[in-house]
C-alpha cells in the first residue's frame, strides 16, 4: 500500500464497492457442493445398518467436502468483500484483493489517462445495471455497478466536463 | 492502531472463548450422556472401521478451527490495511467503512462452530449404534 500513498491536496470523490453479481456463481458452487454432501450424509444414514464401510466411506466424504465447500465459500466472500474502486481528484485505484491467493492493486493516475470508456455487455448487465469501466491502459476494472454514472465522476475529476 | 472491528472482536473475544466451547462441552456432555444411556459407550471404539472414522472426524475438527482461524487473522490484516489506506488518502475525515465484511466475518465463524457442532452429533448418534 506505501507504493499508492497519497500526495498532498488529494481529495475521495468516491468510494464504489463491486457489484454484488460475483457472489452468485460462488453462492451456486456452495449450495451444489452443499447438497451433494448433505445426500452423503443421508446414504450414510441410510446405510449404517446394512454396509457399515460404505456407511463410513460416505460419512468421512460428505464431511470433507462441506468443509472444503464452506471454508472455501468464505474465505471467497470475505476477500471478493475487500473489493473497491476509490476515485479521487488525481486517480483512481482499483483495490482487488483476495485472501492467501492474489494482492492486487491497480492505479490509473490522472496525468496518464485522458480518456475512460463505460461497457455494458449483455442483456444482464443492462437489467443488473453494472459494467466495467476501461481506461487507455492497464486492465479493465470489473463488475462496476452504474459504469456510466462512474465514468462521468471520472471524467469530472480528469477535468474533461 | 485498532480498526472498530478488531476492537468489537477483542471485546467479545473473552465472551466467545467462554461462552462458545462451555455451551459446545455442555451441548456434548449432555449429548454424550443422554447418548450413553441409550447405547455402550464402547461402540465408538468397537471396530476398526469407528475408531478410523472418529480419529478422522476429530483431526477435521481440528483442523476447520486451524483454517478459521488462520482465516480470520489474514481477512482482519487485510482489512487494517485498507482502513489505514483510506485514513491516509482522506487526512483524518471520517472514514466510510463498509458493514458487510463484519457481518460476513461473524456469519463465517458462527457457521463453522454450528458445522462443527452438528457433525460431533451426527457422528455420536450414528443410526446403527442404537
Amino acid at each position: 500500500m506505501a507504493h499508492f500513498a497519497p500526495s498532498g491536496g488529494e481529495q475521495v470523490i468516491r468510494v464504489v464497492s463491486e457489484h454484488w453479481i460475483k457472489y452468485v456463481f460462488p453462492s451456486f458452487v456452495y449450495i451444489v457442493l452443499a447438497g451433494v454432501s448433505i445426500l452423503l450424509f443421508f446414504l450414510a444414514g441410510l446405510t449404517a445398518h446394512h454396509s457399515m464401510w460404505l456407511s463410513h466411506l460416505a460419512f468421512v466424504s460428505a464431511l470433507m467436502l462441506f468443509f472444503f465447500a464452506h471454508h472455501w465459500f468464505f474465505t471467497k466472500l470475505l476477500g471478493e468483500s475487500l473489493a473497491h474502486i476509490v476515485v479521487t481528484n488525481r486517480r483512481v485505484v482499483w483495490i482487488h484483493e483476495t485472501i492467501f491467493s492474489r494482492e492486487h492493486m491497480a492505479e490509473y493516475a490522472f496525468d496518464k489517462m485522458k480518456t475512460v470508456a463505460a461497457n455494458k455487455k449483455g442483456i444482464l448487465q443492462n437489467v443488473l445495471r453494472y459494467g466495467s469501466i476501461k481506461f487507455e491502459s492497464g486492465p479493465d476494472i470489473l463488475f462496476v455497478p452504474h459504469p456510466n454514472s462512474l465514468a462521468r465522476d471520472i471524467e469530472q475529476a480528469m477535468g474533461l466536463r | 492502531m485498532l480498526t472498530d472491528l478488531e476492537r468489537l472482536f477483542l471485546r467479545r473475544l473473552p465472551c466467545v472463548i467462554l461462552v462458545t466451547p462451555g455451551t459446545v462441552v455442555l451441548l456434548l456432555y449432555g449429548a454424550i450422556m443422554g447418548w450413553m444411556d441409550l447405547v455402550y459407550p464402547q461402540a465408538l471404539f468397537s471396530t476398526p472401521g469407528m475408531v478410523s472414522v472418529l480419529v478422522f472426524v476429530v483431526t477435521l475438527e481440528i483442523l476447520s478451527l486451524l483454517y478459521l482461524g488462520i482465516t480470520v487473522t489474514e481477512f482482519l490484516m487485510l482489512r487494517r490495511r485498507h482502513i489505514s489506506f483510506f485514513h491516509a488518502i482522506r487526512k483524518g475525515d471520517q472514514v466510510h467503512t463498509e458493514p458487510k465484511p463484519a457481518v460476513l466475518l461473524w456469519i463465517y465463524i458462527l457457521s463453522t462452530a454450528c458445522m462443527m457442532v452438528l457433525s460431533i452429533l451426527l457422528f455420536l448418534f450414528q443410526p446403527h449404534i442404537f
